[in-house]
């Protein structure tokens, strides 16, 4: 029971990454490689103002959220004017500077939180506490499944609200063909802004679920491996509608635990995984680029 | 066409568009010298000029897609008329409303559309008209969010009008079928409407007639028709030469774009056809054929015409000069069955059975197949060539079955291409392209492009190359298949055009157009 727990809480955080992850990659058309860049940042917004100042769940989160919608400009002021690889290569930049900051950001005469350890580096946050709401702490992960599954469910209804309306339509529009869209008067710097914002606000949610449920966060969810993952939802499970990124986070969730009762052997379990994921993306891009369950392929 | 007679009688407004001392120049070739142009409310002007003259710069320019080098426009569609003037200081681009782009343009009232249609794909046809609308309150994501019944009025309002056009187009009931689905001609048209219910008041047309059979071209006059006279649109077409004469009792006034500067004249009434070159007046030949067809055939050829399925038709030119062996075949195309997807494109009957599509090319003949849109053209010219896979049939060149070869070895049995799209290697310098398709005497008109790069090109300049790189393409060449080999050309690239046809030294030639019929 535990562990369907433990897999339901993986799975929220998850689909609010995979769905705010497709408007920019299905929505608009733009391959970021920065999405685990603005997660973590959730993250460790959440686990240092909570721990090392004492913020409660809420503000921290908003805090976390305003510094995500600030710093998504990174990555919206490039898809200005960059498309295609070079727009890849400017996330990727964006993502590498996240990681590296995270990890070297720390002194190890300095106590956590100050402004020469910032983020303790490489020794990642522990202890970082679970979430108090309205006066109940969330210790128990049958009182926290039940908060992560009510945000993952809000966030889809955002998402799906958002893409069903007539801006979701111009984000398409734009995506097939700027220039028309541009002709037609639709300030498409706009609205991009607006959708790297909103994903990125988003991951930032799904970060700070994920650093107050595991209640440790070290770099590595800052990682390239991460975006990777992250990437490999949207495009296994489908881009460009609802349906599909919520099938791919279901995917990509559940493969690992499969493979576990295979009984491997530790070290082959965690390569094959690996292997399997490539296997998959290879497999999906030929014979299904448009994914299991999406409508736009990324070309 | 009984289209437009109340042009004569419409008085020309305001002043809508003005722009002074225009000045574009590419790499130190000047291309627009201190332009001057007025344009006025419910004018429909017609602007020509020669391949290369700069028409599509000047339109690109009018229309905030590229900035000048110089000079200054003013927009008055609006009751506050906007001013820009180049080149602008680089402060100006700090203030994020005041941006010399598409988007800020087309506030101002400017639309244009493409030589492509440019439909959004993933939208149906109500989305694509929809979402033309400016100032949606559903567009900005936080009303989206908090105030979806907003936003929901609006979007009913807009799918009424959207439908109401639509059904305008006799597109009816197909609202909610998606954008890639529709013919060439539909989606012309809808194009047009969506810049429209954008709110244009002035809407640029790149090449509307492109590409279009003559039901096409009928269909699409009739709107452009409804919009000056019911939508009070004022249109700037930019149009090729054939197509030209349609437009007729539209056009209002000619601008005529040479030496980088432009010439206007005022016509008069209808009918005035003193700008039409005489040689290629589409009146002196009969209804049923083509505007170029007269220079194609001499006084001394045969010309015999063959109906085929689906209302294409099969013209033969034939050349007792150009051959001694007159009915010997040199492609044969034996009941040929081409699908793509699960539909079956070639091959089927006026009834839809599935019998085969059968044609000869005979030496010295210039066949001309006029089909309408839809027919299957460029899948035809894609099976000839090995590009697309074909179910069932018989190729053959000179008697050898050709149906297994690949599209190389093609090419080098003596099949030469020119596809409709100006497939050339983008990136290269035209005379890499030439050198590439193995040419080496080109045409002076090529030779003088030499040395630029194939993107740089206008239109007609990278047809002329595409052209004379696929006449050239084999050692030894035997038929010439060509897409639409006299789109965007003007009167002298056509003139050379026929010339490398007729010159060529294949013995077969197969001409692939839209119906003229
Ligand atoms: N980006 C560019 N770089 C260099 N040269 C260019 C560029 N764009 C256009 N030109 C050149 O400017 C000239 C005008 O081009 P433009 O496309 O405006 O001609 P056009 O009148 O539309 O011709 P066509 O009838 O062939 O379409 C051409 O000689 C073209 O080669």
């Amino acid at each position: 029971m535990n562990y369907l727990i433990h897999l339901l809480i993986y799975f929220d955080i998850y689909v609010i990454v995979a769905l705010s992850l497709n408007l920019v990659v299905g929505y608009c058309g733009l391959l970021t490689l920065a999405h685990a860049g603005f997660y973590a940042i959730g993250g460790y917004s959440y686990a240092l103002l909570a721990l090392v100042w004492g913020w409660g769940f809420l503000p921290a989160v908003l805090a976390a959220v305003l510094l995500a919608a600030v710093l998504s400009l990174t990555v919206s002021l490039p898809a200005w004017r960059l498309k295609g690889d070079f727009f890849v290569l400017a996330t990727l930049a964006v993502q590498a500077l996240v990681f590296s900051l995270l990890y070297n950001w720390s002194n190890a005469d300095a106590p956590l939180g100050s402004w020469s350890n910032l983020t303790n580096g490489p020794f990642g946050i522990p202890g970082i506490p679970r979430p108090e709401i309205l006066g109940v702490a969330l210790t128990d992960s049958r009182h926290f499944v039940l908060l992560a599954t009510a945000v993952a469910a809000l966030s889809a209804f955002v998402v799906r609200r958002l893409t069903a309306s007539p801006w979701g339509r111009v984000l398409v529009a734009m995506r097939e063909d700027e220039l028309a869209a541009r002709g037609l008067g639709k300030n498409t710097r706009l609205f991009k802004v607006q959708a790297i914002a909103i994903a990125s606000c988003l991951t930032a949610v799904a970060g700070a679920l994920y650093a107050a449920y595991v209640g440790y966060l070290d770099p590595s969810s800052a990682s390239l491996d991460e975006s990777i993952l992250m990437l490999s939802m949207v495009i296994v499970g489908g881009l460009g509608n609802f349906r599909g990124p919520i099938i791919g986070a279901l995917i990509l969730i559940a493969l690992p635990e499969l493979l576990r009762f295979l009984d491997l052997p530790d070290a082959l379990a965690a390569n094959l995984r690996l292997a399997i994921y490539g296997l998959l993306l290879v497999l999906m891009m030929h014979f299904r680029p448009q994914g299991i369950g999406g409508e736009y392929r990324l070309r | 066409m009984k289209i437009g007679a109340f042009c004569d009688t419409l008085p020309h407004g305001r002043v809508l568009l003005r722009a002074e001392g225009l000045k574009q120049a590419f790499g130190g070739q000047i291309i627009l010298d201190g332009l001057d142009l007025e344009l006025r409310e419910g004018e429909v002007v017609l602007l020509r000029g020669e391949n290369g003259s700069g028409k599509t710069t000047l339109l690109n320019i009018l229309t905030g897609n590229l900035e000048p080098d110089a000079g200054a426009i003013h927009y008055h569609a609006h009751s506050t008329p906007r001013s820009y003037r180049f080149p602008r200081p680089w402060w100006r681009e700090l203030n994020p409303f005041d941006h010399f782009t598409p988007e800020f343009v087309a506030r101002e009232g400017v639309r244009r559309t493409w030589q492509e249609p440019r439909l959004f794909g993933a939208h149906t046809l109500r989305d694509n008209i929809a979402v033309a609308a400016p100032g949606h309150p559903g567009e900005n994501p936080v009303l989206a969010l908090f105030a979806p019944s907003r936003s929901a009025r609006r979007e009913t309002e807009l799918g009424h009008k959207a439908d109401a056009m639509l059904a305008r187009l006799s597109l009816a009931r197909r609202q909610d079928s998606s954008a890639d689905k529709i013919s060439l001609g539909q989606t012309k048209r809808v194009a047009i409407a969506r810049a429209v219910v954008a709110g244009a008041r002035i809407l640029f047309l790149d090449e509307p007639l492109a590409g279009l059979d003559r039901q096409g071209i009928g269909d699409v006059l009739e709107l452009l028709a409804f919009l000056v006279r019911g939508q009070g649109v004022t249109l700037v077409i930019v149009e090729h030469l054939f197509n030209q004469p349609h437009l007729h009792g539209l056009v209002t006034t000619d601008w005529l774009l040479k030496d980088g500067a432009i010439r206007r004249t005022d016509r008069k009434g209808r009918g005035d056809d003193s700008t039409r070159p005489h040689s290629l007046d589409p009146s002196r030949v009969s209804i049923r054929r083509p505007a170029w067809f007269g220079l194609l055939a001499g006084e001394d050829m045969e010309v015999v015409d063959e109906l085929l399925p689906r209302g294409a038709m099969l013209t033969r030119i034939r050349r007792p000069a150009a051959s001694k062996h007159l009915s010997k075949p040199v492609l044969e195309i034996r009941e040929l069955v081409v699908s793509r997807g699960p539909r079956v494109v070639i091959g089927l009957d006026d009834r839809g059975d599935r019998v085969g599509f059968n044609l000869a090319l005979y030496e010295g003949d210039i066949s001309v197949l006029q089909a309408p849109n839809g027919w299957g053209k460029t899948t035809l010219l894609f099976a000839l060539a090995g590009l697309q896979a074909i179910s069932q049939g018989l190729v053959q060149l000179r008697c050898h079955p050709i149906t297994s070869l690949p599209a190389w070895e093609r090419a080098k049995l003596g099949m030469q291409f020119v596809m409709s799209d100006n497939h050339s290697f983008k990136g290269l310098r035209v005379d890499e392209n030439i050198a590439l398709a193995g040419y080496n005497n080109a045409s002076p008109g090529v030779r003088a492009l030499a040395g630029r790069t194939f993107s740089s090109l206008s239109g007609g300049e990278q047809r002329k190359v595409t052209l004379a790189a696929g006449l050239n393409s084999a050692v030894r060449p035997v038929v010439n298949i060509l897409d639409e080999p006299f789109n965007a050309f003007d009167h002298s690239a056509s003139l050379d055009a026929v010339k490398a046809i007729k010159s060529s030294r294949a013995p077969g030639t197969l001409l692939l157009v839209p119906s003229a019929v």
